[in-house]
């Protein structure tokens, strides 16, 4: 096998993605997925590139729904993807059914199944984040026990993993246990008073808020407090109903709240949905902005990397941000330092050995020398147009990672 | 207005974060930087030790400019009090010292306006021969009038600047002062200066050497450029700078009708809020004009920036 140097990353120019340039073994990939998403759009060309059919897709609805088993789907030899369930408000509300009997007291949102068939959508808004994750784990956790009853096949990335991913604290802990160099956790915090009181505590004056099971930066709030002063910066946009109960909403306009009544407010009610707290560390600046580098590792490898540059504490590139050059900043980092940031990607890889596919978010410190990982995505394979040194989607380099891997020649 | 990059040239030289284990190789050749991360803290280090550090080597008496980044706790309020004072003390051991920029931290290190600075007169005092002083950060800071023979170019950035600093830079002496650029910042920020503080500049009472006047990162801005507009200094200077402020139409205009300011050879407004016709009046004056970044096509808060979140 050979390495991929630092050199290489997304430099080349494309390849007809449409062309099968080497033969690899028939796929019979089945998809765990949102009908007409656009993840299944790029998968279906990155099959069709490699002279493979189509994938066969388990709509998310009709699973949950029981209206299809993975064991009529699922062949001798079959391949199982599981997609992100995101971006489809019935299937949202379906999780939210499945997390409702299990729902501990204390998150704001206990929505039986009756009323959930009545929820309309409203864009942007947070449901019931902690009710969501637990559906989505009794989700996985079932995905995981259908599978068990199918016959002989593989996983791209399996529940377990994906579990961990889905929870901020789990991940931290596992890359913590592994040497990974990331943001010192605080652990979860009820409320926005043991914030403070765990911030005093631990001598730190700047920290990221995140709901526990996020994603997208979904329920993130950068805060900070020096002396009488608080700030924070968040994508969580707070309405007040009838009657004073809050609702959040995910916007991509970043909200700057300076009174600590607001800051409290809006960290009070993250808190009941489970957060997970961590340093803040200071991001590096590239062409005027702040970044950090979602690099895609794929079998191990770190081949596809992208620079999100920022006016904000928050980088994720749906919230208007924008794409940077990543030559410019391998070039300012310099060799060594550029290949031990792959290197910490590889580590987080390891740490995840049931995963094909990862997405880590590495944030670059200020003088360009060091960096810590300060998120890791299950589903974070998703990067158009980015390309590795032969010209590959992310899509294409997994499933020739996984071609040559079934036919023995290497990894 | 936010600094979200450490600066990569000071007084003309490229900057090169000084490494203890590699000592200075090119003292006249690099803008040296001083800084203390999370991490290095931690492990007990602190900005006034690798500052020792740095003079034992020989070479140090050759460094000729020196950028001070982020200081051990720079974001918990620790003011910079004791690195003036090891700054002061080491002035003997810094012979060739001609540009000093204390404080070259981002947004992400320590808000501007977070930034505790302390008295900056014992540094003019200390280094007499200094060309080029750039300081960040107005909370706590102090300058009082000076006099000073060799400053060419003067920086304050702050997020809000005091209006004793701006009345005792007006009332010093400096004779070869030819840049001067304040950071006004805004009054929810620690802005107390009023127009009226910078009344001696504006009037050319001072600085005979000044080029170029920055009046930036200024909250009503568009009061500040009606004073300039018609003011005195304009005659003398090539360049004003009133950028990265709120400047609007009504702004732009109070430029546009001076004839001094149709004289510069350079005004630069860049981070602005006035119309596209306002700016295209500016630009038919035929001098230089940079008016990039216009603001005045900003997103509405509505709905549509909304966004779904679960599971992508």
């Amino acid at each position: 096998m050979v390495m991929m140097t630092a050199t290489t990353i997304a430099t080349s120019p494309p390849r007809s993605s449409r062309v099968a340039s080497r033969w690899i073994r028939p796929l019979d990939l089945v998809v765990l997925g949102n009908t007409g998403s656009r993840r299944l759009v790029l998968l279906d060309q990155a099959l069709a590139g490699l002279g493979q059919s189509p994938a066969r897709v388990v709509p998310y609805l009709d699973y949950l729904r029981g209206r299809v088993a993975l064991a009529d789907v699922v062949r001798e030899g079959s391949l199982v993807r599981i997609e992100s369930p995101g971006q489809d408000f019935e299937v949202e509300r379906a999780i939210l059914a499945v997390g409702a009997p299990i729902l501990p007291a204390g998150p704001a949102l206990r929505t039986d199944p009756e009323a959930l068939d009545r929820l309309s959508c409203e864009r942007g808004r947070i449901l019931g984040p902690k009710q969501w994750s637990l559906g989505f784990a009794q989700l996985l956790a079932r995905i995981a026990r259908d599978r068990a009853g199918c016959p002989t096949h593989a996983v791209m990335n399996d529940e377990a993993s994906i579990a961990v991913l889905f929870d901020k604290g789990r991940c931290h802990a596992r890359l913590d246990r592994a040497g990974i160099a990331c943001p010192r956790a605080l652990g979860p915090v009820g409320s926005y008073r043991e914030l403070r009181e765990r911030m005093s505590r631990a001598g730190i004056g700047r920290v990221f808020v995140k709901l526990a099971a996020g994603s997208s930066a979904s329920g993130v709030v950068a805060f900070e407090t020096s002396g009488p002063r608080t700030q924070a910066f968040t994508t969580t946009e707070m309405a007040v109903e009838r009657g004073g109960r809050l609702r959040l909403y995910n916007s991509r306009r970043i909200r700057r709240l300076e009174d600590e009544p607001s800051i409290a407010r809006l960290v009070d009610a993250l808190a009941a949905e489970g957060v997970h707290v961590e340093a803040w560390v200071p991001k590096a600046g590239l062409e005027g902005h702040v970044f950090d580098v979602r690099v895609v590792v794929v079998a191990g490898r770190p081949e596809h990397a992208v620079v999100r540059l920022s006016h904000t504490p928050m980088t994720n590139l749906h919230l208007r941000n924008r794409r940077g050059d990543l030559d410019r900043l391998r070039t300012r980092m310099g060799g060594t330092a550029w290949e031990a940031l792959l290197e910490t990607c590889r580590q987080t890889a390891r740490a995840f050995p049931e995963c094909h596919y990862l997405g880590v978010d590495v944030a670059v410190l200020p003088g360009y020398r060091r960096h810590a990982v300060l998120e890791v995505n299950a589903f974070g394979d998703l990067l158009p147009g980015v390309l590795d040194s032969s010209g590959r989607d992310t899509y294409t380099a997994e499933l020739e990672a996984l071609a040559a891997a079934a036919s023995g020649s290497a990894r | 207005m936010s600094i979200r990059e450490h600066v990569s040239e000071f007084a003309g030289l490229p900057v090169r974060e000084y490494d203890p284990d590699e000592g200075i190789t090119d003292p006249e050749g690099f803008a040296y930087r001083l800084s203390v991360d999370h991490d290095a803290f931690t492990s007990g280090e602190r900005l006034t030790g690798r500052l020792a550090r740095m003079l034992e080597d020989p070479a140090a008496s050759r460094v000729r400019a020196l950028v001070i980044g982020a200081w051990e706790d720079v974001f918990s309020s620790m003011s910079t009090s004791d690195l003036v004072k090891a700054l002061v003390a080491s002035a003997g051991m810094l012979p060739s010292l001609r540009a000093l920029f204390l404080g070259d931290v981002t947004c992400e290190e320590a808000e501007i306006s977070w930034i505790q600075q302390s008295d900056m007169n014992p540094l003019f005092d200390a280094y007499p021969r200094l060309e080029h002083f750039r300081v960040r950060g107005g909370s706590g800071l102090e300058i009082r009038s000076l006099r000073h023979e060799s400053l060419r170019s003067l920086v304050v950035e702050t997020g809000g600047l005091d209006a004793a600093v701006v009345r005792g830079i007006a009332s010093s002496d400096l004779p070869r002062l030819e840049h001067l650029e304040l950071w006004i910042g805004s009054s929810g920020y620690g802005k107390t200066a009023t127009v009226d503080d910078f009344g001696p500049i504006l009037q050319g009472e001072v600085f005979p050497a000044l080029r170029y006047l920055g009046l930036r990162n200024c909250e009503e801005a568009n009061e500040m450029a009606a004073a300039v507009a018609v003011a005195p200094i304009l005659s003398r200077i090539k360049v004003l700078d009133l950028s990265l402020g709120d400047l609007d139409e009504e702004g732009v205009m109070a430029l546009v009708a001076s004839p001094a300011v149709a004289r510069l050879e350079k005004l630069d407004i860049h981070h602005h809020f006035a119309a596209p016709e306002a700016i295209a009046v500016l630009e038919s004056l035929g001098i230089a004009v940079d008016a990039s970044e216009g603001k005045s096509d900003g997103h509405d808060d509505g709905d549509d920036d909304r966004y779904i979140s679960a599971a992508e």
